[in-house]
């Protein structure tokens, strides 16, 4: 998980932006370390920076804070909302395309339906920082200094070092996005759409993680799985937060293994070798997944072709539009189950209908990607986020009005993400997952959006 | 055993795609000393080529690989060369290293630019360059999986790696090592100025070597796209660790690269399938590849004190501005300081403020590099793990309550401290071995050290509150600006006093001439360790200050990888001052922006990189040297039509001497007439700007002998060089048997009948005899003479020629010519260093060659060999023929006069 790595060149060593970040985002990873994020800045020996006091000082000489002397808001007119988004669109490795369009949509709509609360939102686009964190402060720097922008949605990437993020939080800008990054747990403007997903708290487990296999397949005593994570950081802590979901759930894990390089061209014969004696010698009923993207793939297909009968479940290969692409994938990961985070298209439903109505109504291509999935649930968040703190639209009211006790309320059934609280959630994931099983060159719908319990470890 | 023998055979056939890219390495790099870091990027652009066609466009699978493997690759190396490699063969370690960076960074960039404006633009419907998993290969679709014996495994895509490593290593050792081809490339590296007078044709020959490696690069792309992601990221990486089996190979074996990169697979699957402590350290199974890199130099590199290919001798750049007063050479950067502060000060808005605030951070980052190459010579690839371990250590320490200036001396020791463990164990290596080292244990530390939770807490990392030291509170981007500005200046200074400092001497004595400084015992292991300690400081601090410009500190803000690019990015504006490093910290800065401005595409400044790594081929000393140059040549013009304009009555003084663009007091051979083979006429010419000949006027009859004498740095060996065509004359024209080849240098005039042998031995050392003789006699019978005549060569054929006698080697040197006798010869010095025994068979052999019918033109120091076969004599000063002459005209006493003043009277 740790495999967060930007810079321009940070590029040439670092693998798929998607296949490393949806490795990442697949399980609330996180550290009990003492943690120096925002939350605990106040406990800092020297001046504390995420005070309102420092905003001006912090972020520069002259005032291009969230309020100016003349009592305007910045980006709040009588009549509009200025939002920009501050994401990864493109990388090297391929980034969240979609992103823009799926967000434009959501907003669009909102202006057709009126506005919110007479004010239009003047939407200015996502700025793409290309997964390199250096442009993506340089780009929040402009969105907040040079474009006035209010809030940001989607914020999405691997950018979003805290450096990003605790300038954002300084100056006092709302941003919701996909919070699989530092600084979307414990900042107080930073939003994640489910949640913070890395919570610092290490011993904060997701249950909805193992919750969805063991749900679909009725696993219970008797059962035993087996945990694959990769050599990072984010590998061990996914595959133990992956195995405690098991554990807890009566399932028993017979092997936890985070040792496969995150390296591509890993040679599987080790693990597979490893996985095919776990129970005692047997093979183990089912086998997960917290591991690259190619890795995933590579294991997968390799436990196949040495004859591995049981499930396999990982939580990157929903990739609408993967299977048709890539032949050969889909026939290494066919029978594969998937945990997926947002409810994915093949279930239909209001919520989906909804979703490819506004993308249809924006000009933009209907397909729900994994980038346009990304840009729409952040813009919805925002949109119910703006709705509930009223006429009197100022950063510091939102803060009172969010992080006073708000719930996102998800539409329709089966719903696109779980119902997300603040400011519970700036510390913890929302539980909430759906199942898929791939099926030939298709997504076969599983189990749709259900949620689980956070416990602790 | 069962598990044992599976692990193996997995493991070897998974290395198999090590080998494949291994070999392409290797090649270049023998036969061009450069070690492409952009091997992964071609094989990228490759694979992503053939999956458009094949994917995309429909293509059959042989059509596509065709095209991308057979055409597109090697074409693509055959334009690289022209443009970018072949400037580069005499070049510095680091400036190779660098232009092949630009290139890793450019070539995918270019691609997928296009890829997107053929999509986007001109709306083709092919897939655009995101998320391709796994794309297929040569192999079918899916893959076929076979089972062999007991618990083996093996599949289709698998056997295809093998097969296509086995046959590349075979038929690139049959190119290289068993045809013509193979030598002449071989020989273009060792000595391409002898090469070239061989009648070599050395840009063929590199354009040749290129052309195979990108085609073995595009071969390793196409068929290991299956087990990657396609994505550029991915084949760097694993080029990365086939930089494992190439050194294995020692970078000059092919069949041991070949070996290597199995061993690499064999060395992962084994560690997996056994090392069960690798888990509690993480990052660790991930490193193996790394780890057995940093062996694998360590030992080779011990053995041979440095592997393979040469350390270039680097001339000491030009002092451009020598000819200017002190307070002109400060002038404009007291005006350029001056303009930056009052616009940081007081102009810029508080987002461009930030910009300049973070560039001047940068510059001192970039300072580092001028430290550690600029000056030491050594190429550092870990750069951005110390700006990273000064962070960090920064962060840790504030954050457990230190107060901001202990906290940041600590990091920057720290710093240091890990820039000596880097340098440790490879100062010694040097070159290419030190650049890969230090990559491997960035990579190491960016795997493992900084992994480690305690230290970076995890992806959190550390809060860098802006610090307040007495009366100087950084909170505000004003005065956070000065204080770098201040930082920035200081460490500018500490780099002046560095160059003028004992040890900055000695470094440079060592990187300008390297067996002078041995013979006047100068030890640099140390020096060097501690500017190599030096620069990873000056990189700390500019980490810390980075930190406190953003407020935090992770351990992903600056991955290894970064480290390249800054290289590159320093490079272009000049590594060799500190004033380069600067503006490009302040350029890295405010580009992204710029760039902005004029396009939304991220790739746009990817290419640039590229066309940087053009731009370096042709100036070296970067952007800032060439301006410093042209202004230096301006200024040097106009003082010259000054001169012509005050001084114009000068030349009318002596009309007499007055020859049609030359001067020439005598003429050699003027009674020659006609029949003259060789035919210099009124040539003037030299170095740069510096004029060696006068205007010089030989003709040379065939059949005969002419010694040209005279002392040293009379330009007897520019003579011969521009007689040979290994310099081009500024003017003047010389023929060829009446034929007019003043243009036509280097290999083309050795085809027109011109041998030469240079002042230092005329052979290779690094081939065998035959191989030496095989350059010029191709068929074996005419070798057979050559070793009938001279027995000793033929008892050595096999041996190096540079394990050879001094007197042998000149023997093999001439021993050809005798076989087919040239047209023209043009010896340098034959006699030099040789026993009087050896000279007296040198000149038989000249004798024996004027008798075939060659005009031979023998230059010498010591006029007591060559005179007694010479037939004609000159005497050469200062540029001017001062006398010449039948060699029955010379009497001693006028020879000795002609050393003390002129030619005899």
């Amino acid at each position: 998980m740790r495999n967060t790595r930007q810079g321009r060149a940070g590029r040439l060593l670092k693998g798929g932006a998607l296949a490393t970040v949806l490795a990442l985002v697949a399980v609330g990873c996180g550290s009990d370390a003492k943690s120096s994020s925002s939350t605990q800045a106040s406990t800092a020996p020297t001046t504390a920076s995420s005070t309102a006091a420092s905003t001006a000082t912090s972020t520069g000489d002259s005032t291009a804070g969230s309020t100016s002397s003349g009592g305007t808001v910045r980006g709040v007119t009588d009549t509009q909302i200025t939002i920009g988004g501050l994401s990864a669109l493109t990388s090297p490795g391929g980034g969240y395309t979609g992103a823009d369009a799926g967000a434009k949509a959501r907003f669009d709509r909102a202006n057709n339906e009126g506005g919110i609360n007479g004010r239009m939102i003047n939407y200015i686009g996502v700025k793409d920082d290309g997964e390199d964190s250096t442009k993506n402060l340089d780009l929040a720097r402009e969105l907040v200094q040079k474009d006035d922008v209010f809030a940001l949605a989607p914020v999405v990437g691997q950018g979003l070092l805290p450096a990003s993020s605790d300038f954002l939080e300084e100056s006092k800008v709302p941003y919701v996005g996909w919070g699989f990054m530092p600084g979307f747990c414990g900042s107080k403007f930073g939003f994640g759409f489910n949640g913070c997903i890395t919570p610092p708290d290490g011993s904060i487990v997701n249950t909805s993680l193992a919750g969805t296999l063991v749900q679909a397949l009725k696993l219970g005593a008797g059962d035993t799985v087996a945990v694959q994570g990769y050599d990072a950081e984010g590998g061990k802590l996914g595959a133990d937060i992956l195995a405690a979901g098991f554990e807890k759930a009566g399932v028993k894990v017979v092997y936890k293994d985070t040792s496969m390089p995150t390296t591509d061209a890993t040679d599987f014969t080790p693990f597979v070798q490893k996985i095919m004696e776990a129970d005692g010698g047997k093979p183990p009923t089912a086998v997960a997944m917290v591991s690259l993207f190619n890795n995933t793939v590579g294991l997968t297909g390799s436990l196949k072709t040495a004859g591995y009968e049981g499930a396999t479940m990982n939580f990157l290969t929903y990739v609408p539009g993967l299977l048709a692409s890539a032949p050969q994938v889909a026939a290494a990961i066919d029978g594969t189950y998937v945990n997926t985070q947002w409810l994915p298209q093949e279930f239909g439903g209001p919520a989906i209908d909804q979703l490819k109505a506004d993308l249809t109504a924006s000009g933009a291509d209907p397909t729900v990607g994994f980038g346009t999935a990304i840009g729409y649930w952040s813009a919805d968040v925002l949109i119910q986020m703006l709705q509930a703190v009223g006429p009197d639209l100022t950063p510091e009211n939102f803060d009172k009005v969010i992080n006073g006790g708000w719930t996102y309320e998800p539409q329709g059934d089966p719903f696109g993400i779980g119902p997300v609280s603040y400011p519970q959630d700036h510390n913890q994931p929302t539980p909430c997952a759906a199942l898929v099983q791939v099926d030939g060159t298709s997504y076969k719908p599983i189990l749709p959006m259900t949620c689980y319990e956070i416990v602790k470890k | 055993m069962d598990k044992f023998i599976a692990l193996v055979v997995s493991g070897g056939v998974s290395g198999a795609i090590y080998s494949l890219l291994a070999s392409g390495l290797v090649l270049t790099y023998a036969t061009s000393g450069v070690f492409n870091f952009a091997h992964g990027a071609v094989a990228f652009s490759t694979a992503f080529l053939f999956y458009e066609l094949n994917t995309g466009l429909g293509w059959p699978v042989w059509a596509a690989a065709l095209v991308s493997i057979m055409v597109f690759a090697p074409m693509l190396g055959v334009l690289m060369d022209r443009i970018i490699f072949r400037s580069l063969r005499t070049a510095e370690q680091s400036t190779k290293v660098v232009a092949t960076v630009g290139l890793l960074v450019a070539i995918p960039a270019v691609t997928l630019f296009v890829t997107e404006t053929l999509i986007n633009t001109f709306h083709w419907k092919i897939p655009g360059p995101d998320n391709i998993f796994s794309p297929p290969g040569l192999g079918p679709v899916p893959k076929k999986n076979w089972k062999p014996v007991g618990n083996i495994r093996i599949d289709s895509n698998q056997v295809i790696i093998l097969v296509a490593a086995v046959v590349a290593a075979v038929v690139l050792w049959i190119v290289v090592r068993r045809t013509r081809i193979g030598l002449q490339m071989r020989a273009s590296v060792e000595r391409p100025d002898l090469a070239e007078a061989r009648g070599i044709d050395t840009n063929r020959a590199s354009a040749f070597s290129w052309a195979l490696s990108f085609m073995l690069a595009g071969l390793a792309g196409v068929v290991g796209a299956p087990l990657f992601s396609l994505t550029p990221a991915n084949y760097t990486v694993i080029l990365f660790l086939s930089a494992t089996a190439a050194v294995i190979g020692r970078l000059r074996s092919i069949p041991m690269a070949f070996v290597g990169g199995i061993v690499l697979g064999l060395a992962q699957s084994l560690f997996a399938g056994y090392a069960t402590f690798a888990e509690s350290i993480t990052g660790f199974s991930t490193s193996v590849p790394f780890i057995v890199l940093l062996i694998g130099l360590i030992v080779l590199g011990r053995e041979r004190a440095r592997i393979a290919g040469q350390v270039a001798e680097v001339a000491a750049q030009p002092d451009y501005h020598a000819d200017l007063p002190r307070w002109r050479r400060l002038l404009p950067w007291v005006v350029a300081i001056a303009a930056f502060t009052v616009y940081l000060l007081f102009i810029a808005d508080e987002f461009w403020r930030g910009l300049l605030v973070k560039g001047l951070a940068y510059s001192l980052i970039f300072l580092s590099f001028v430290v550690v190459t600029g000056i030491g010579g050594m190429v550092s690839l870990a750069q951005a793990t110390f700006v990273t371990m000064a962070s960090l250590t920064t962060g840790l320490l504030m954050s457990h309550g230190w107060p901001f200036l202990p906290a940041a001396i600590a990091g920057v020791l720290a710093a240091a401290v890990v820039g000596l463990i880097v340098a440790l164990p490879s100062v010694r290596l040097g070159g290419l071995a030190l650049a890969l080292s230090s990559l491997a244990l960035a990579l190491l530390g960016e795997k493992v050290l900084f992994a480690w939770k305690a230290f970076a807490n995890s992806n959190y990392g550390w809060k860098v509150p802006k610090p307040k030291l007495g009366p100087i509170d950084m909170h505000g981007q004003r005065t956070l600006g000065i204080v770098l500005m201040i930082v920035v200046g200081l460490v500018v200074l500490v780099i002046h006093n560095l160059v003028r400092s004992a040890s900055g001497r000695e470094i440079a004595a060592v990187r300008t001439a390297p067996p002078a400084a041995s013979a006047v015992g100068l030890s640099l292991v140390r020096g060097k360790l501690w500017i190599f300690a030096l620069s990873a400081g000056v990189a700390g601090l500019g980490g810390v200050m980075i930190g406190v410009y953003n407020g935090s500190v992770t351990n992903a803000s600056f991955p290894a990888g970064v480290g390249l690019a800054w290289l590159a990015i320093v490079v272009l504006f000049g590594i060799r001052k500190p004033s380069g490093a600067v503006i490009a910290g302040i350029v890295f800065s405010i580009s992204p922006q710029v760039i902005g401005w004029v396009t939304d595409s991220n790739r746009i400044a990817d290419i640039l990189f590229g066309l940087g790594a053009v731009q370096l081929a042709k100036t070296p000393d970067g952007v800032l040297s060439n301006f410093s140059r042209q202004g230096f040549e301006r200024r040097a013009k106009r003082r010259l039509r000054r001169k012509t304009l005050v001084e114009p009555a000068a030349s009318d003084v002596q009309p007499a001497d007055a020859h049609p663009g030359g001067v020439s007091a005598f003429a050699v051979g003027s009674d020659v007439g006609a029949d003259a083979v060789l035919d210099l006429a009124g040539v003037i010419g030299g170095y740069g700007p510096v004029e060696v000949l006068h205007g010089i006027d030989v003709k040379i009859a065939p059949g005969t002998i002419t010694a040209l004498l005279g002392s040293n740095g009379a330009g007897k060996s520019t003579l011969c060089l521009m007689a040979a065509g290994g310099l081009p004359a500024a003017s003047g024209v010389i023929r060829l048997t009446g034929v007019d080849v003043t243009k036509s240098l280097g290999h083309r005039r050795a085809r027109h009948g011109v041998a030469y042998a240079p002042e230092s031995r005329g052979v290779f050392p690094g081939l065998s005899v035959e191989e030496n003789l095989t350059l010029v006699l191709a068929k074996a019978a005419d070798r057979n003479i050559v070793y009938e005549r001279f027995p000793v060569l033929g008892e050595r054929r096999k041996l190096a020629a540079g394990s050879l006698s001094g007197g042998e080697q000149q023997m093999l040197a001439l021993a050809p010519l005798v076989v087919h006798p040239p047209k023209v010869l043009i010896a340098d010095e034959p006699s030099l260093g040789l026993a009087p025994r050896i000279v007296e068979q040198v000149m038989a052999l000249l004798v024996e060659m004027r008798n075939h019918g060659t005009a031979v033109l023998v230059v010498e120091e010591k006029a007591t060999h060559v005179l007694p076969v010479a037939d004609q004599v000159a005497f050469l000063e200062l540029g001017r023929v001062t006398w010449s002459g039948p060699a029955a005209d010379v009497d001693a006493d006028a020879l000795a006069a002609s050393y003390l003043h002129g030619g005899p009277a």
